[in-house]
Protein backbone atom coordinates (compact mmCIF):
# COMPACT_ATOMS: atom_id res chain seq x y z
CA UNK A 1 0.00 0.00 0.00
CA UNK A 2 2.82 2.37 0.98
CA UNK A 3 4.62 1.54 -2.27
CA UNK A 4 1.47 2.36 -4.28
CA UNK A 5 1.00 5.74 -2.53
CA UNK A 6 4.70 6.59 -3.03
CA UNK A 7 4.47 5.68 -6.74
CA UNK A 8 1.34 7.84 -7.11
CA UNK A 9 3.05 10.83 -5.44
CA UNK A 10 6.11 10.38 -7.68
CA UNK A 11 3.88 10.26 -10.73
CA UNK A 12 2.09 13.43 -9.60
CA UNK A 13 5.41 15.20 -8.97
CA UNK A 14 6.75 14.16 -12.37
CA UNK A 15 3.56 15.29 -14.06
CA UNK A 16 3.65 18.65 -12.20
CA UNK A 17 7.29 19.18 -13.14
CA UNK A 18 6.67 18.48 -16.84
CA UNK A 19 3.61 20.75 -16.86
CA UNK A 20 5.66 23.84 -15.84
CA UNK A 21 6.78 26.35 -18.43
CA UNK A 22 10.53 26.59 -18.93
CA UNK A 23 12.01 29.07 -16.45
CA UNK A 24 14.70 30.45 -18.74
CA UNK A 25 13.48 33.00 -21.22
CA UNK A 26 15.32 32.60 -24.52
CA UNK A 27 15.07 36.34 -25.35
CA UNK A 28 16.29 37.75 -22.03
CA UNK A 29 19.72 39.29 -22.17
CA UNK A 30 19.63 40.12 -25.87
CA UNK A 31 21.73 43.23 -26.54
CA UNK A 32 21.17 45.33 -29.68
CA UNK A 33 22.96 48.40 -30.98
CA UNK A 34 21.23 50.95 -33.18
CA UNK A 35 21.34 54.31 -34.91
CA UNK A 36 18.33 56.62 -35.00
CA UNK A 37 16.85 59.68 -36.65
CA UNK A 38 14.33 61.70 -34.67
CA UNK A 39 11.91 64.42 -35.69
CA UNK A 40 10.63 66.64 -32.90
CA UNK A 41 7.81 69.17 -32.95
CA UNK A 42 9.36 71.44 -30.29
CA UNK A 43 9.52 75.14 -31.14
CA UNK A 44 6.88 76.57 -28.81
CA UNK A 45 4.03 74.37 -29.89
CA UNK A 46 3.97 75.12 -33.59
CA UNK A 47 4.22 72.24 -36.04
CA UNK A 48 5.96 74.31 -38.70
CA UNK A 49 9.45 74.15 -37.28
CA UNK A 50 10.63 70.59 -36.84
CA UNK A 51 13.83 69.66 -35.15
CA UNK A 52 15.89 66.94 -36.82
CA UNK A 53 17.86 64.64 -34.57
CA UNK A 54 20.75 62.20 -34.84
CA UNK A 55 21.51 59.63 -32.21
CA UNK A 56 22.11 56.10 -31.09
CA UNK A 57 20.69 53.55 -28.71
CA UNK A 58 21.57 50.42 -26.78
CA UNK A 59 18.71 47.95 -26.48
CA UNK A 60 18.64 45.50 -23.56
CA UNK A 61 15.88 42.89 -23.50
CA UNK A 62 14.73 41.78 -20.03
CA UNK A 63 12.18 39.12 -21.01
CA UNK A 64 10.13 37.93 -23.96
CA UNK A 65 7.61 40.74 -23.41
CA UNK A 66 9.84 43.51 -22.03
CA UNK A 67 12.63 45.32 -23.82
CA UNK A 68 14.44 48.62 -23.11
CA UNK A 69 16.12 51.41 -25.06
CA UNK A 70 18.97 53.50 -23.62
CA UNK A 71 19.33 56.44 -25.99
CA UNK A 72 21.06 59.74 -26.73
CA UNK A 73 19.95 62.25 -29.38
CA UNK A 74 21.24 65.58 -30.66
CA UNK A 75 18.50 67.70 -32.28
CA UNK A 76 18.62 71.02 -34.08
CA UNK A 77 15.89 73.28 -35.45
CA UNK A 78 14.64 76.82 -35.65
CA UNK A 79 11.88 78.69 -33.83
CA UNK A 80 10.12 80.40 -36.70
CA UNK A 81 12.43 83.05 -38.08
CA UNK A 82 13.25 84.26 -34.57
CA UNK A 83 15.85 81.90 -33.17
CA UNK A 84 17.61 78.61 -33.50
CA UNK A 85 17.54 75.80 -30.99
CA UNK A 86 19.62 72.73 -30.12
CA UNK A 87 18.58 69.93 -27.76
CA UNK A 88 20.41 66.96 -26.32
CA UNK A 89 18.23 64.09 -25.03
CA UNK A 90 19.67 61.32 -22.87
CA UNK A 91 17.23 58.80 -21.48
CA UNK A 92 15.71 55.37 -21.37
CA UNK A 93 12.44 53.74 -22.38
CA UNK A 94 10.76 50.46 -21.57
CA UNK A 95 8.99 48.66 -24.44
CA UNK A 96 6.19 46.21 -23.72
CA UNK A 97 5.06 43.78 -26.45
CA UNK A 98 1.30 43.28 -25.94
CA UNK A 99 0.80 40.57 -28.58
CA UNK A 100 1.64 36.93 -28.07
CA UNK A 101 4.29 36.74 -30.78
CA UNK A 102 7.28 34.67 -29.73
CA UNK A 103 10.62 35.99 -30.92
CA UNK A 104 11.13 38.34 -33.84
CA UNK A 105 9.90 36.10 -36.63
CA UNK A 106 6.81 38.16 -37.53
CA UNK A 107 7.54 41.14 -39.78
CA UNK A 108 5.60 43.50 -37.49
CA UNK A 109 6.04 43.49 -33.71
CA UNK A 110 4.13 46.38 -32.09
CA UNK A 111 4.94 47.74 -28.65
CA UNK A 112 3.91 50.28 -26.03
CA UNK A 113 6.77 52.48 -24.88
CA UNK A 114 7.33 54.79 -21.90
CA UNK A 115 10.35 56.20 -20.12
CA UNK A 116 12.37 59.11 -18.76
CA UNK A 117 14.75 61.57 -20.31
CA UNK A 118 17.07 64.46 -19.45
CA UNK A 119 17.27 67.41 -21.81
CA UNK A 120 19.80 70.19 -22.34
CA UNK A 121 18.55 73.06 -24.49
CA UNK A 122 20.45 75.90 -26.11
CA UNK A 123 18.57 78.78 -27.78
CA UNK A 124 20.09 81.62 -29.72
CA UNK A 125 18.27 84.74 -30.83
CA UNK A 126 19.86 87.30 -33.10
CA UNK A 127 18.62 90.84 -33.59
CA UNK A 128 20.04 94.22 -34.45
CA UNK A 129 21.12 94.45 -30.80
CA UNK A 130 23.34 91.41 -31.15
CA UNK A 131 23.15 87.69 -30.39
CA UNK A 132 21.74 86.38 -27.11
CA UNK A 133 22.13 82.77 -25.95
CA UNK A 134 20.04 80.93 -23.35
CA UNK A 135 20.55 77.46 -21.87
CA UNK A 136 18.36 75.27 -19.70
CA UNK A 137 18.20 71.77 -18.24
CA UNK A 138 14.96 69.87 -17.84
CA UNK A 139 13.79 66.37 -17.11
CA UNK A 140 11.05 64.68 -19.08
CA UNK A 141 8.76 61.69 -19.31
CA UNK A 142 7.67 60.18 -22.61
CA UNK A 143 5.10 57.63 -23.71
CA UNK A 144 3.89 56.30 -27.03
CA UNK A 145 3.46 53.46 -29.48
CA UNK A 146 5.77 51.80 -31.95
CA UNK A 147 6.53 48.75 -34.00
CA UNK A 148 9.56 46.78 -35.13
CA UNK A 149 9.86 45.88 -38.80
CA UNK A 150 11.89 42.68 -38.52
CA UNK A 151 13.97 42.39 -41.69
CA UNK A 152 15.92 39.36 -40.42
CA UNK A 153 15.95 37.55 -37.06
CA UNK A 154 18.79 39.85 -35.97
CA UNK A 155 17.99 43.15 -37.68
CA UNK A 156 15.01 45.45 -37.42
CA UNK A 157 13.82 48.91 -38.28
CA UNK A 158 11.75 50.44 -35.47
CA UNK A 159 9.29 53.30 -35.84
CA UNK A 160 8.14 54.99 -32.62
CA UNK A 161 5.73 57.85 -31.98
CA UNK A 162 5.87 59.42 -28.51
CA UNK A 163 4.67 62.43 -26.60
CA UNK A 164 7.32 63.92 -24.33
CA UNK A 165 6.62 66.33 -21.45
CA UNK A 166 9.52 68.38 -20.06
CA UNK A 167 9.53 69.82 -16.56
CA UNK A 168 11.79 72.86 -16.16
CA UNK A 169 12.08 76.62 -16.21
CA UNK A 170 11.18 77.52 -19.77
CA UNK A 171 12.80 80.09 -22.06
CA UNK A 172 10.56 82.20 -24.31
CA UNK A 173 11.25 84.58 -27.16
CA UNK A 174 9.72 88.03 -26.80
CA UNK A 175 9.72 90.99 -29.16
CA UNK A 176 11.00 94.48 -28.36
CA UNK A 177 8.42 97.17 -29.24
CA UNK A 178 11.07 98.92 -31.31
CA UNK A 179 11.87 95.71 -33.20
CA UNK A 180 14.07 92.71 -32.58
CA UNK A 181 13.66 89.87 -30.08
CA UNK A 182 15.08 88.78 -26.76
CA UNK A 183 15.05 85.68 -24.53
CA UNK A 184 12.82 85.70 -21.47
CA UNK A 185 13.36 83.20 -18.64
CA UNK A 186 10.44 81.86 -16.58
CA UNK A 187 11.04 82.09 -12.81
CA UNK A 188 8.85 79.04 -12.14
CA UNK A 189 8.73 75.41 -13.20
CA UNK A 190 6.54 74.74 -16.20
CA UNK A 191 5.61 71.93 -18.57
CA UNK A 192 6.60 71.90 -22.24
CA UNK A 193 5.35 69.06 -24.42
CA UNK A 194 6.12 67.90 -27.93
CA UNK A 195 5.76 64.96 -30.27
CA UNK A 196 8.72 62.75 -31.17
CA UNK A 197 8.92 60.49 -34.20
CA UNK A 198 11.89 58.13 -34.22
CA UNK A 199 13.10 55.73 -36.90
CA UNK A 200 15.94 53.46 -35.83
CA UNK A 201 17.86 50.53 -37.25
CA UNK A 202 18.99 47.93 -34.74
CA UNK A 203 21.17 44.86 -34.84
CA UNK A 204 21.16 42.14 -32.15
CA UNK A 205 24.85 41.72 -31.39
CA UNK A 206 24.98 39.31 -28.42
CA UNK A 207 22.89 37.46 -25.84
CA UNK A 208 24.52 38.21 -22.48
CA UNK A 209 22.48 36.01 -20.12
CA UNK B 1 1.75 50.83 -71.01
CA UNK B 2 3.89 51.80 -68.01
CA UNK B 3 2.58 48.87 -65.98
CA UNK B 4 3.46 46.48 -68.85
CA UNK B 5 7.02 47.83 -68.92
CA UNK B 6 7.20 47.43 -65.11
CA UNK B 7 5.93 43.86 -65.39
CA UNK B 8 8.43 43.06 -68.15
CA UNK B 9 11.22 44.62 -66.08
CA UNK B 10 10.27 42.53 -63.05
CA UNK B 11 10.19 39.33 -65.13
CA UNK B 12 13.63 40.08 -66.64
CA UNK B 13 15.00 41.03 -63.22
CA UNK B 14 13.75 37.86 -61.53
CA UNK B 15 14.98 35.71 -64.43
CA UNK B 16 18.41 37.36 -64.28
CA UNK B 17 18.68 36.85 -60.53
CA UNK B 18 17.52 33.23 -60.56
CA UNK B 19 19.88 32.37 -63.45
CA UNK B 20 22.96 33.44 -61.48
CA UNK B 21 25.28 31.16 -59.54
CA UNK B 22 25.35 31.52 -55.78
CA UNK B 23 27.69 34.26 -54.57
CA UNK B 24 27.36 34.49 -50.75
CA UNK B 25 28.02 38.00 -49.46
CA UNK B 26 28.53 37.22 -45.76
CA UNK B 27 31.90 38.49 -44.41
CA UNK B 28 32.52 40.67 -47.47
CA UNK B 29 34.23 44.00 -46.90
CA UNK B 30 33.54 46.45 -49.68
CA UNK B 31 34.58 50.05 -50.30
CA UNK B 32 34.44 52.69 -52.98
CA UNK B 33 35.49 56.24 -53.70
CA UNK B 34 33.81 58.43 -56.28
CA UNK B 35 32.50 61.87 -57.21
CA UNK B 36 28.81 62.43 -56.52
CA UNK B 37 26.44 65.10 -57.78
CA UNK B 38 23.69 66.28 -55.45
CA UNK B 39 20.42 67.91 -56.54
CA UNK B 40 18.98 70.23 -53.94
CA UNK B 41 15.25 69.76 -53.34
CA UNK B 42 14.77 73.00 -51.43
CA UNK B 43 16.66 75.50 -53.53
CA UNK B 44 17.76 75.81 -57.14
CA UNK B 45 21.08 74.33 -58.09
CA UNK B 46 23.31 71.40 -57.37
CA UNK B 47 26.39 70.46 -55.38
CA UNK B 48 29.34 68.17 -56.02
CA UNK B 49 30.89 65.91 -53.40
CA UNK B 50 33.79 63.55 -52.94
CA UNK B 51 32.13 60.40 -51.69
CA UNK B 52 33.54 57.29 -50.04
CA UNK B 53 32.04 54.36 -48.17
CA UNK B 54 33.07 51.26 -46.24
CA UNK B 55 30.69 48.34 -45.74
CA UNK B 56 30.85 44.98 -43.98
CA UNK B 57 28.33 42.18 -44.60
CA UNK B 58 27.38 40.68 -41.22
CA UNK B 59 25.02 38.26 -42.96
CA UNK B 60 24.10 37.63 -46.58
CA UNK B 61 21.18 40.05 -46.20
CA UNK B 62 22.53 42.53 -43.65
CA UNK B 63 25.50 44.88 -43.65
CA UNK B 64 26.73 47.85 -41.65
CA UNK B 65 27.90 50.79 -43.72
CA UNK B 66 29.58 54.14 -43.07
CA UNK B 67 29.84 56.90 -45.67
CA UNK B 68 31.45 60.31 -45.94
CA UNK B 69 30.86 63.22 -48.31
CA UNK B 70 33.07 66.27 -48.68
CA UNK B 71 31.67 69.27 -50.54
CA UNK B 72 33.96 70.31 -53.41
CA UNK B 73 31.78 72.37 -55.75
CA UNK B 74 28.41 73.83 -56.67
CA UNK B 75 25.96 76.17 -55.01
CA UNK B 76 27.12 75.89 -51.44
CA UNK B 77 30.78 76.42 -52.27
CA UNK B 78 29.73 79.63 -54.05
CA UNK B 79 27.99 80.66 -50.83
CA UNK B 80 31.21 80.21 -48.83
CA UNK B 81 30.24 76.96 -47.12
CA UNK B 82 32.56 74.07 -46.34
CA UNK B 83 30.73 70.84 -45.55
CA UNK B 84 31.73 67.39 -44.36
CA UNK B 85 28.96 64.84 -43.82
CA UNK B 86 29.09 61.39 -42.24
CA UNK B 87 26.45 58.66 -42.29
CA UNK B 88 26.34 55.34 -40.51
CA UNK B 89 23.63 52.70 -40.51
CA UNK B 90 22.36 49.34 -41.57
CA UNK B 91 21.65 48.11 -45.10
CA UNK B 92 19.22 45.34 -46.04
CA UNK B 93 20.13 43.34 -49.18
CA UNK B 94 17.08 41.89 -50.91
CA UNK B 95 18.80 38.92 -52.61
CA UNK B 96 21.89 38.35 -50.49
CA UNK B 97 23.67 35.44 -52.15
CA UNK B 98 23.93 36.50 -55.80
CA UNK B 99 26.30 38.75 -57.74
CA UNK B 100 23.41 41.11 -58.42
CA UNK B 101 22.85 42.89 -55.09
CA UNK B 102 19.98 45.40 -54.84
CA UNK B 103 19.59 46.99 -51.40
CA UNK B 104 17.86 49.53 -49.20
CA UNK B 105 19.40 51.23 -46.17
CA UNK B 106 18.72 53.66 -43.37
CA UNK B 107 21.62 55.86 -42.32
CA UNK B 108 21.25 58.75 -39.90
CA UNK B 109 23.97 61.32 -40.46
CA UNK B 110 25.52 64.50 -39.21
CA UNK B 111 26.84 67.41 -41.27
CA UNK B 112 29.69 69.59 -40.08
CA UNK B 113 29.63 72.97 -41.80
CA UNK B 114 31.59 76.13 -41.50
CA UNK B 115 30.84 79.33 -43.30
CA UNK B 116 31.35 83.07 -43.30
CA UNK B 117 28.96 84.75 -40.85
CA UNK B 118 27.04 87.91 -41.77
CA UNK B 119 29.34 88.73 -44.66
CA UNK B 120 28.01 90.29 -47.82
CA UNK B 121 31.37 89.72 -49.51
CA UNK B 122 32.48 86.21 -48.49
CA UNK B 123 35.88 86.68 -50.07
CA UNK B 124 36.85 89.17 -47.34
CA UNK B 125 39.49 87.67 -45.08
CA UNK B 126 38.06 89.31 -41.96
CA UNK B 127 34.72 87.47 -42.22
CA UNK B 128 34.09 85.64 -38.96
CA UNK B 129 33.72 81.87 -39.35
CA UNK B 130 30.81 79.96 -37.81
CA UNK B 131 30.40 76.22 -37.30
CA UNK B 132 27.25 74.12 -37.18
CA UNK B 133 26.53 70.47 -36.44
CA UNK B 134 23.33 69.47 -38.22
CA UNK B 135 21.65 66.05 -37.84
CA UNK B 136 20.25 64.53 -41.02
CA UNK B 137 17.72 61.83 -41.82
CA UNK B 138 18.87 59.73 -44.74
CA UNK B 139 17.81 56.62 -46.68
CA UNK B 140 19.66 54.97 -49.54
CA UNK B 141 18.82 52.56 -52.31
CA UNK B 142 21.01 51.09 -54.99
CA UNK B 143 22.57 48.06 -56.55
CA UNK B 144 25.99 46.37 -56.61
CA UNK B 145 27.13 43.94 -59.25
CA UNK B 146 30.04 41.82 -58.07
CA UNK B 147 32.43 40.98 -60.91
CA UNK B 148 34.64 38.67 -58.85
CA UNK B 149 36.19 38.40 -55.38
CA UNK B 150 37.81 41.84 -55.66
CA UNK B 151 35.77 44.19 -57.86
CA UNK B 152 32.20 45.35 -58.31
CA UNK B 153 30.17 47.99 -60.12
CA UNK B 154 27.81 50.06 -58.03
CA UNK B 155 25.08 52.66 -58.42
CA UNK B 156 23.16 54.31 -55.60
CA UNK B 157 20.87 57.18 -54.67
CA UNK B 158 20.56 58.91 -51.30
CA UNK B 159 17.71 61.03 -49.99
CA UNK B 160 18.60 63.51 -47.28
CA UNK B 161 16.28 65.54 -45.08
CA UNK B 162 17.79 68.01 -42.66
CA UNK B 163 18.17 71.59 -41.67
CA UNK B 164 21.17 73.77 -40.94
CA UNK B 165 20.01 75.18 -37.66
CA UNK B 166 22.24 78.22 -37.62
CA UNK B 167 20.11 81.31 -37.27
CA UNK B 168 22.41 83.46 -39.34
CA UNK B 169 22.64 80.97 -42.21
CA UNK B 170 19.32 79.14 -42.29
CA UNK B 171 19.63 76.46 -44.99
CA UNK B 172 17.31 73.53 -45.61
CA UNK B 173 19.45 70.52 -46.49
CA UNK B 174 17.03 68.38 -48.50
CA UNK B 175 18.90 66.73 -51.31
CA UNK B 176 19.17 63.76 -53.66
CA UNK B 177 22.72 62.48 -54.17
CA UNK B 178 23.78 60.03 -56.86
CA UNK B 179 26.90 57.87 -56.98
CA UNK B 180 28.15 55.25 -59.40
CA UNK B 181 31.38 53.63 -60.39
CA UNK B 182 33.82 50.84 -59.62
CA UNK B 183 34.33 49.54 -56.09
CA UNK B 184 36.57 47.06 -54.27
CA UNK B 185 35.59 44.06 -52.20
CA UNK B 186 37.36 41.41 -50.20
CA UNK B 187 36.07 38.34 -48.35
CA UNK B 188 37.51 38.49 -44.83
CA UNK B 189 36.41 34.99 -43.71
CA UNK B 190 35.28 31.92 -45.60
Amino acid sequence: MKRAILSFILLLLADFAFAQKPVKNPYAGMISLGMRSTYSSFSDGTFNDWETGYGGQLRVQFSEKINSDWFADYLTGSVGSLADRQDVHIGWSIMYYPLNQPGFENFLKPYIVAGHCFDWTNMEVTSSLGTETGKKFSSAVQMGLGTHFNLTDRMDLSLTTQYMIHLGKDIHIRDYPEGGSYLYYDDHLDLEGHMLFTLSCNYKIVELW
Amino acid sequence: MVSRFCLLGMVIFSAAVSAQDDFPLKNFLRAQGTISPGISLSEKGSNIYLHGDLEYYLENNVSVRGESYFLIGGNHVDQGITEFTNYFGVVYHFVGNKKFDPYFGFQPGIAVRHYAVNCIDITRVDCPIGYTLSPQFSVITGVNFFLNKYLHFFGMMRYINGHDASFTVDYPMNELRFSAGLGWNLRLKN
